[in-house]
């Protein structure tokens, strides 16, 4: 069977065990990863991991990885179970100048009829993928905001809880019953 | 080599019991006619098994355990096949709800077959097995010694760094909006 491999890379400024935390966070994946319903975390056990991911479309379409990591330099998955054709996903740290880090994105995938699918050859585009890291990266840097102005509002997820300032004054959010 | 994912409902002991013991196979293993331990020497345990599925294969399997979590076999004898081996690993749920198994299975049936009908065959074969296997678990009772072992393992909680979703910053020249990643700026009326 041939593969076919789409590759991007996005500079981005946060360090690679920021970067490293959120690419092993499987049951994350959904937040931010574009055409991801749910992600989950079935088992891990040092470097290796198991997740499972549901796609938007096809509906109900779940996908197995068995995740191989090396710890701030890289994230390798090895599709075990679904039919959408991808072989692997290697997303790889290096620090890069200005104490940001580069990440790319290698997707290889199987040269067969699935990648004619609409959702999967959306799902398989490497760029959206990275920019969407990117906004997710942001989400745990304070400092990308502007700091010149008088803050209003702000709503945060803590281990705290889902936590709200506004006007400085700090409110803990809970759910309604 | 084809790999499948198997959850089963029941603490990797058990799974890891359930798996080792090879005389039960015929019990619950789809096809699987006969299985005769025919030596044991530590964790290295020697079978002849008979399956039949798509046709009748006769062969011998080595079984090697690496308790508690790693069952690797072989084909030692055999005519009809070329080459038979695997490997169970185990692994505790990530939900802290019973075991995460992860099956590997490679077949070499020969030149006169070709490779992508073994791996739609062995694909089948996994799946068919997992099911069995979470089917004959559920009707075994847990050890009382490994359900209360298993009882007392709670997940960790997974410490997170704190997430902005929303920040609004009231700017000279107007309302500076972050949301979830994206930045929007709204001006005022007259700057």
């Amino acid at each position: 069977m041939g593969f076919l491999t789409k590759q991007s890379a996005v500079l981005l400024p946060c360090d690679p065990g920021l970067l490293y935390e959120v690419l092993t966070d499987y049951d994350s994946y959904a937040e931010w990863m574009p055409f991801v319903a749910r992600s989950k975390l079935l088992a891990r056990e040092r470097d290796l991991a198991l997740a499972e991911f549901e796609l938007l479309h096809p509906a109900k379409d779940v996908f197995v990885v068995e995740c191989i990591h090396t710890k701030n330099k890289m994230v390798l998955w090895r599709a075990i179970r679904g039919r959408i054709p991808l072989s692997e996903a290697q997303w790889d740290i290096e620090p890069a100048e200005g104490g940001q880090v580069r990440v790319r994105l290698t997707f290889q995938t199987n040269l067969n009829w699935g990648l004619l699918r609409p959702a999967y050859s959306r799902f398989l585009k490497t760029a959206p993928c990275l920019n969407a890291l990117r906004m997710q990266i942001s989400a745990f840097l304070p400092e990308l905001a502007p700091e010149e102005g008088e803050k209003i509002l702000e709503i945060a997820e803590t281990s705290e809880g889902t936590i709200c300032w506004m006007l400085g004054k700090k409110y803990i959010l809970t759910p309604a019953p | 080599m084809i790999k499948a994912v198997i959850n089963v409902d029941s603490p990797p002991p058990h799974v890891f019991n359930v798996l080792t013991d090879f005389s039960r196979y015929k019990e619950w293993i789809p096809g699987c006619q006969q299985c005769t331990v025919t030596s044991r020497s530590g964790n290295v345990t020697d079978a002849d098994i008979i399956i039949s599925s798509m046709k009748r294969i006769e062969l011998a399997l080595r079984f090697e355990a690496i308790p508690p979590n790693v069952l690797n076999f072989r084909m030692t004898r055999g005519k009809d096949i070329k080459a038979y081996s695997g490997t169970y690993r185990l692994m505790n749920a990530a939900d802290g709800n019973g075991t995460v198994v992860i099956a590997e299975l490679e077949i070499d049936a020969g030149f006169m077959v070709p490779k992508f009908m073994v791996d739609k065959i062995s694909r089948k074969m996994m799946d068919d097995t997992g099911s069995a296997l979470r089917k004959h678990i559920a009707t075994l009772t847990i050890p009382t010694a490994i359900a209360r072992a298993s009882a007392q393992k709670a997940p960790e909680a997974k410490p997170r760094r704190a997430r902005r979703i929303l920040r609004i910053v009231k700017m000279p020249a107007g309302y500076n909006v972050w949301l979830l990643g994206q930045t929007f700026t709204i001006k005022s009326q007259g700057s």
